[in-house]
């Protein structure tokens, strides 16, 4: 079977702008309020993905490690923000924390997959590592994020468990040991999810793409496995960096929760 | 002679901000019980004792020693808190009393002694079939005097209770009061205690009262 790349034209760009034009029109009969947000998020994707689009075509042509590298940290540094910003609570400046373990997790996962797993030619092809990179970012910053809020959460709603664990001699570790897991599985249930339901209940964006560009349904396959393990390894590897960085944050030296999570 | 343990000057902001400093000292076989109206320290006071609460000045030393050089563990296993709200955890009573034990950090205890507990549990008016019973599922009352126990099994030198008997009854209460009596009255062991109550504490000689009245802006109690 012959697999074809098939290309999209500017009036067949043009026309899926037709979809966006009927939801406004509904919404503006409905009077929903819709219409305006509707259409700065069509202008803000497009311009973005425009410029994405060249931004992306100058590197992949230059394919240099020292652009590369500057541009995957960027990314690293953009997720670390992201991931704390929304975080509440928090006793302590989170996205340094953010940044380390995002930093490590992308890392060390996207240089064995790209070196060692798919490695191309050059190993530092853009065209492979920016991608795979970006994806990992993407589920390691989404990961942080819940584990983060959730452990605050648990540790705030614990306050006299904690306490009365440490007055009977526990060591932070053993009085805050199951909050921290709890976070821990509310980092990784997304992505435990998605290997369970995946090809079961929908095709992965990656797979879908690389289909629709022409791959053979067979090595998409392959490549999503690849991904799929990548991401869970990232997601576990960047959840346990930033929740083993916070709970060193979360005691003081008199082996005491911080001020700040004392107080609800 | 070696004090046994004295804190002056122990102040703290509180959120009204009103700044409270408060000075003591007890000895073995005292207890001193701390009054004063509701929202004016006296559980901020215990947990600063145990150490749960950084205050904003003040020195405490226990046996001639600066607080700060007792490292944590130390500290908590000699001077074991039992807060207002008793926490139960997962399992069974006797899994709650043994905790302490199961816990990383106390291996140096050579072992529980269940005799104990059982005399324990006896003098507070709780059967020892409870210690078979779910730990969730025990009233106020009985957790309170559960805590109580728990913490008696540490084997501290110095108790901090914070209203034990706010859960009991009558006949409860003199039973905890006497059973605190009983340990303090050994001479070795020495209790504060916080209490909003007018707990008769003259039959224990040598007990004392430190009453917090704070006034607007700063105030100072002591002994």
């Amino acid at each position: 079977m012959n697999y074809s790349y098939i290309p999209i034209s500017n009036t067949q760009l043009a026309m899926s702008l037709a979809l966006v034009l009927i939801t406004g029109l509904i919404s503006t009969l409905m009077q929903l309020g819709l219409l305006k947000s509707l259409l700065w998020g069509t202008f803000r994707a497009f311009i973005q993905l425009t410029l994405i689009g060249y931004v992306l075509t100058y590197i992949f042509e230059t394919n240099r490690l020292y652009v590369i590298v500057p541009i995957i940290i960027l990314m690293t540094f953009v997720a670390s923000r992201e991931a704390t910003r929304r975080i509440k609570k928090s006793p302590h400046n989170t996205m340094l924390l953010s940044f380390l373990s995002l930093t490590a997790s992308t890392f060390i996962v996207g240089l064995i997959v790209v070196r060692l797993i798919i490695s191309p030619q050059p190993w530092y092809s853009a065209r492979v590592m920016i991608p795979i990179f970006g994806m990992i970012l993407g589920n390691s910053m989404n990961a942080i994020a819940l584990s983060l809020d959730r452990l605050y959460a648990e540790i705030h709603a614990h306050v006299n468990e904690v306490e009365q664990l440490l007055c009977l001699g526990a060591s932070p570790w053993e009085a805050s040991r199951e909050y921290v897991s709890r976070a821990l599985q509310a980092g990784m249930m997304p992505t435990i999810n998605s290997l369970m339901i995946v090809g079961l209940v929908s095709l992965p964006g990656m797979m879908t793409g690389q289909i629709l560009a022409g791959m053979n349904p067979q090595d998409a396959v392959r490549y999503q496995f690849v991904v799929l393990i990548m991401v869970a390894a990232a997601v576990a590897i960047g959840c346990l960096c930033m929740l083993g960085l916070s709970f060193r944050k979360m005691f003081t030296e008199d082996m005491a929760l911080v001020e700040p999570l004392r107080h609800n | 002679m070696t004090e046994f343990f004295t804190f002056t000057n122990i102040g703290r902001h509180f959120d009204n901000g009103e700044f409270i400093q408060v000075s003591g000292r007890v000895e073995p076989g005292q207890l001193l019980m701390v009054r004063g109206p509701s929202g004016s320290g006296k559980s901020t006071l215990l947990k600063i004792l145990a150490r749960l609460i950084r205050p904003e000045a003040g020195k405490v030393y226990f046996q001639d020693r600066d607080w700060r050089s007792v490292a944590p563990l130390e500290w908590r296993q000699r001077v074991q808190y039992v807060s207002q709200q008793p926490v139960m955890f997962e399992g069974k009573v006797i899994d709650n009393m043994l905790l302490p034990y199961k816990l990383n950090q106390n291996k140096r205890f050579a072992g529980y002694n269940l005799d104990k507990i059982k005399e324990f549990f006896n003098q507070l008016d709780l059967s020892a079939n409870l210690l078979q019973q779910d730990a969730q599922t025990l009233s106020g009352g009985q957790a309170a005097r559960v805590a109580i126990i728990r913490a008696l099994m540490v084997k501290p030198d110095l108790l901090l209770l914070d209203e034990p008997t706010a859960y009991l009854d009558g006949d409860s209460s003199q039973k905890v009061n006497r059973l605190m009596q009983e340990w303090v009255g050994q001479g070795e062991h020495a209790i504060i205690e916080v209490s909003h109550h007018d707990q008769n504490v003259d039959e224990l000689p040598g007990s004392k009262i430190l009453t917090i009245n704070p006034g607007k802006g700063e105030s100072r109690h002591e002994l």
